[in-house]
């Protein structure tokens, strides 16, 4: 079985350069702003950096808004997904959607020292 | 920066003075992918260093569970393949019928779980032979990246120019 890994992304990145990132299987952790069961969408947020993340493939599991998500999954290029629900200052992009296909609660996640790894490890393996 | 990885061209009886040839060596799962195979099947180089037993922490993206060709184990093959983010590796572990629920239940998609056993390839495609496997804390999986990087430094200054 051929599986890309889920490269550690942050939601900024994907928001601010799209095209970069589409087709590639991306990990990244946010906090649910909103999610959808007839629609299997879900609203992933971190400061002001909004995704959609299309969850028809994570199957029947409970969601909790409010509660930090890990999320792998491939990001896609569409076209005109806005969000349902917006707050002050989003930033979002319409031109792609994650389609998750493994996610987990990781509620508790030092979110600080998540991306100060995140970057020391791309440092370290990108140089 | 990848690591260099060489033959250790020295005679095997001093392979055991090398302090990763007894640890579980934490590792990316990319690292283990690039170690270079040896003439023995459960060895291989990585930097210089001789490895027979790894440790990978990852979340579980694929599970499958299938009977093994071969008769003489009534039991069940459980495979999981791990991603930490440099790479994705199936861990094997062969479990007794009565037990491949639990194992389902509890290592199920998405756990963020620490793997450790024996590193083998096994047609044409490396593995994990899993020894032990337990749930891990997200916040374990970010220390365990920061103590593969600790490692890796230290298998990259500490490569031996080889006779």
């Amino acid at each position: 079985m051929d599986l890309e890994p889920g490269r550690p992304v942050f939601l900024d990145e994907l928001v601010q350069q799209p095209q970069l990132h589409t087709g590639k299987t991306v990990r990244v952790t946010g906090t649910l702003h909103a999610y959808s069961p007839v629609t299997d969408r879900a609203e992933l947020v971190d400061g002001q950096y909004l995704l959609i993340v299309d969850t028809q493939l994570l199957g029947v599991q409970q969601y909790h808004v409010g509660q930090t998500y890990q999320l792998i999954g491939e990001i896609d290029s569409v076209a005109d997904q806005a969000p349902e629900s917006l707050f002050d200052d989003a930033k979002f992009s319409l031109e792609i959607v994650l389609r998750a296909r493994v996610g987990k609660s990781v509620d508790g996640l030092d979110m600080a020292v998540y991306k100060k790894s995140v970057h020391a490890v791309r440092k370290f393996l990108d140089t | 920066m990848n690591i260099e990885n060489q033959p250790n061209t020295k005679p095997v009886s001093t392979w055991g003075l090398d302090p990763l040839f007894w640890t579980p060596a934490k590792l990316f799962v990319g690292d283990l992918h690039a170690a270079l195979p040896s003439d023995s099947a459960s060895v291989f180089f990585i930097g210089t260093h001789v490895v027979r037993t790894v440790q990978a922490v990852g979340i579980v993206v694929s599970v499958d569970t299938r009977s093994p060709k071969l008769t003489v184990y009534n039991g069940k093959h459980y495979s999981k393949h791990l991603d930490d983010g440099t790479g994705v590796i199936p861990c094997a572990q062969f479990v007794a019928p009565d037990e491949v629920a639990a194992m389902r239940q509890t290592f199920d998609l998405g756990s963020t779980v620490s793997v450790e056993g024996r590193l083998s390839t096994f047609r044409d495609v490396r593995q994990v032979v899993i020894r032990s496997i337990k749930h891990i804390d997200p916040n374990q999986e970010v220390l365990g990246w920061l103590e593969r990087l600790a490692l890796r430094q230290f298998l990259q200054s500490s490569i031996e120019p080889q006779i």
